[in-house]
């Protein structure tokens, strides 16, 4: 199953990294560097299956939340697509934050990073997304059949 | 003291002149004159006379009225006629006021005797007054000078070592101590002490309840003095040499010993003579007492103070670091954290390559060296920062209850006997939750200590504590497990000491987090024994008690 993914890291070794890992499974991977780029190809590519999110985008700011609040805003435009998160340094906070909030797929920590867990976690959630896509599109059909055999009920009764 | 002091410096040498002058005119005689008792000198003194170098008179007479303390009349062999009357004050014959007249016949009426015996008084009465203002002046000027250097010094122990010693000084004593009575187990704590041959048993000495004098003027908040300690029941002998004392209370306001908390401390002060002090003494020493409960008290806010702006200090010092510190983990992990992954997947992929097997063990051994260092690498940085990490808000935490929490989290095996002392209403402690993790480190160090061992005992208990600082809360954990070395305690809390299992982080990143949160940690362990670990967390201000 081919799926569409995002990367939005801002550490360029990272992104290529994950992007060769991702795209070695056969997916179609774009990587960005920042919270706007990853913004403007969201909005143009509404098929997206899963996002690759690094928690703290910018690293000089205090408190730097920018994949948190990135996080909130797929989650507003794009009702299918899974978010896995990637932190260099997170904490049991973010951690609980990402999953009970904004209901994260998956949460991975730099430090740890186990790659076959991740393959796992991302071919998982490519899978769920197209499946959710493809199950809320039969029931769409269905209802506009259900519809239409309503529609001609009503036009031509019942003898 | 013993003998009255002299009146002659304290009045007028014309005052005296005009006194003997008016007693020539009033009485109608010859001449006049006025003796003072000198202490020092141990006997009476010409201060005065008027006309008298004409009339032969007896010089011992004024001896004489000395000791019969009465107005007398003496008629001298060579025709002289003389009128003495004593000056009387505080019960103390202190001078002698004579007039003479050269005609043997001339007969001094009552009349005289009456008019003689007021002039007298009134003399007598004028020096009293001087001397009281002299003597005030003298304590305005002392206890100034004392303000002075109290005010000096905003060090506590120093001020207290201050007020003891001007105390002695100013009533002359030869021994004296300065206790102050611990609120929490009303103990009278030496806090300062004067004089030779305090002995480690004498320093250590403190009163019991209902025993000594100090006890006696904390319990009754008044003044006592012991004019010989020997006759005293009260008394307990410190130092063999002391006959008298004196013993003040240091309080707030002068008569309100309901109030709990308005003593502040005890001064007694002892010397080796008999009734070396008096009701003046007493004064005197109230009067410093009061300058010294100011000191006192601007002394320990400034400690407070101190403290506080510590405290501060060191919060905002750790914000800064922890902030650097977070900025630094991230950057580590994310340039580091990438090694191990990137090794694994050249791993993977080398399995689909064809290559002679020797080359391929080379390969792999390199990828698989590069992936453990960066792994360790990666741990390091992990222990390093763990006491940075924000762990949440700090909150209002139960001590008790984290302990029986980190205990279960230990899961403990059946062998070890836990056993558990808790105060009840131990205060709370503002502190992140990773106080679970620290007490659940130290019990399972406990549980590894113990792990060969035949005996497997561990004693978790909690009490609470009042310093200077304020409140404490303090944790023991007790085990009877291998215990420390020597050699080993050295090297306890060093980042890198190693143990054969750890990276040798553990006790330095919990000594570090405990002292973030004001507090501090420290081990007592006897090899082969077992050791304790003293957990001490400032309670939280306002002292909210845990049910």
């Amino acid at each position: 199953m081919r799926g569409k993914v995002l990367i939005v890291d801002d550490y360029s070794d990272w992104r290529n990294m994950l992007s060769g890992l991702i795209e070695r499974e056969g997916h179609l991977v774009e990587s960005v560097s920042n919270r706007e780029a990853a913004l403007a190809y969201i909005d143009e590519n509404k098929d997206l299956d899963l996002v690759i999110l690094d928690i703290r985008l910018v690293e000089t700011e205090e408190n730097n939340e920018d994949g948190m609040c990135l996080l909130a805003e797929i989650r507003k435009r794009l009702s299918f697509t899974r978010v896995i998160m990637v932190t260099g340094y997170g904490t049991m906070e973010t951690q609980r934050k990402a999953f009970k909030e904004f209901q994260a797929f998956d949460f991975f920590r730099k430090a740890q990073f186990d790659s076959d867990d991740f393959r796992r976690s991302f071919q998982d959630a490519v899978e769920q997304t197209i499946r959710d896509r493809k199950t809320w599109k039969d029931k769409e059909f269905i209802r506009d059949q259900k519809y239409e055999m309503w529609q001609r009920d009503k036009t031509d009764p019942v003898r | 003291m013993a003998n009255p002091s002299t009146p002659t410096g304290i009045l007028d040498p014309d005052f005296l002149q005009s006194v003997v002058r008016q007693a020539s005119y009033q009485c109608r005689a010859d001449g006049s004159c006025f003796y003072l008792w000198e202490s020092d000198k141990e006997r009476i003194s010409l201060v005065a006379t008027h006309n008298l170098q004409h009339v032969p008179w007896d010089e011992g007479l004024p001896g004489r009225v000395m000791s019969s303390r009465e107005t007398v009349t003496e008629i001298c062999p060579n025709g002289s006629v003389s009128l003495a009357a004593p000056l009387i004050w505080q019960d103390f014959v202190r001078g002698v006021l004579v007039v003479s007249d050269g005609n043997g016949k001339r007969v001094f009426r009552k009349r005289d005797a009456a008019l003689l015996q007021s002039l007298a008084d009134m003399t007598a009465s004028m020096a009293q007054q001087n001397e009281r203002l002299a003597r005030m002046t003298t304590q305005f000027r002392a206890l100034h000078a004392i303000d002075v250097a109290l005010t000096s010094s905003l060090e506590l122990e120093r001020v207290l070592d201050m007020i003891l010693e001007k105390a002695a000084e100013l009533v002359g004593a030869e021994h004296g101590s300065l206790r102050q009575l611990d609120t929490e187990s009303g103990k009278l704590v030496l806090r300062a002490h004067y004089g030779d041959g305090w002995t480690p048993e004498k320093l250590a000495y403190t009163p019991r309840i209902g025993q000594g004098i100090a006890r006696w003027v904390a319990e009754n908040r008044r003044p006592y003095l012991s004019p010989d300690v020997r006759d005293d029941p009260l008394n307990v002998v410190l130092f063999e040499d002391m006959r008298s004392s004196i013993s003040i209370p240091l309080q707030y306001g002068r008569e309100d010993p309901g109030e709990p908390d308005s003593l502040l401390g005890v001064l007694l002060l002892e010397s080796s003579r008999v009734a070396a002090f008096d009701q003046q003494d007493v004064e005197l020493l109230e009067a410093l007492a009061q300058e010294a409960v100011i000191a006192i008290q601007n002394a320990s806010q400034h400690r407070k103070l101190l403290s506080e702006q510590e405290k501060r200090l060191a919060a905002e010092k750790w914000a800064i670091m922890g902030q650097a510190a977070t900025a630094l983990a991230h950057r580590i992990n994310n340039l580091m954290g990438i090694v191990p992954v990137s090794a694994r997947e050249a791993l993977r992929s080398l399995t689909k390559l064809e290559m002679a097997d020797s080359e391929r063990l080379w390969i792999e051994a390199n990828l698989e060296r590069i992936e453990r260092n960066a792994q360790f690498v990666l741990k390091l940085s992990e222990a390093l920062f763990r006491p940075f990490k924000d762990s949440g808000p700090a909150a209002r935490q139960d001590v008790n209850h984290l302990l029986d929490e980190a205990l279960e989290a230990a899961d403990l095996p059946d062998e070890i006997e836990v056993s558990q002392t808790f105060e009840k209403k131990l205060p709370l402690v503002d502190c992140s939750l990773l106080l679970v993790d620290i007490f659940l480190e130290l019990i399972t160090n406990a549980r590894k200590a113990m792990e060969d061992r035949e005996q497997r005992r561990l004693h978790l208990s909690t009490h609470s504590d009042q310093d200077d600082a304020g409140f404490w809360v303090i944790v023991e954990i007790e085990d009877t497990g291998r215990g420390i070395t020597a050699e080993q305690m050295r090297h306890l809390w060093n980042m890198f000491k190693q143990s054969e299992d750890g990276l040798g982080f553990g006790l330095w990143w919990l000594r570090t987090f405990i002292e973030r949160q004001g507090g501090s940690i420290k081990c007592h362990s006897e090899p082969d024994k077992g050791s304790v670990f003293v957990v001490r967390l400032p309670a939280a201000t306002g002292k909210q008690s845990s049910m």
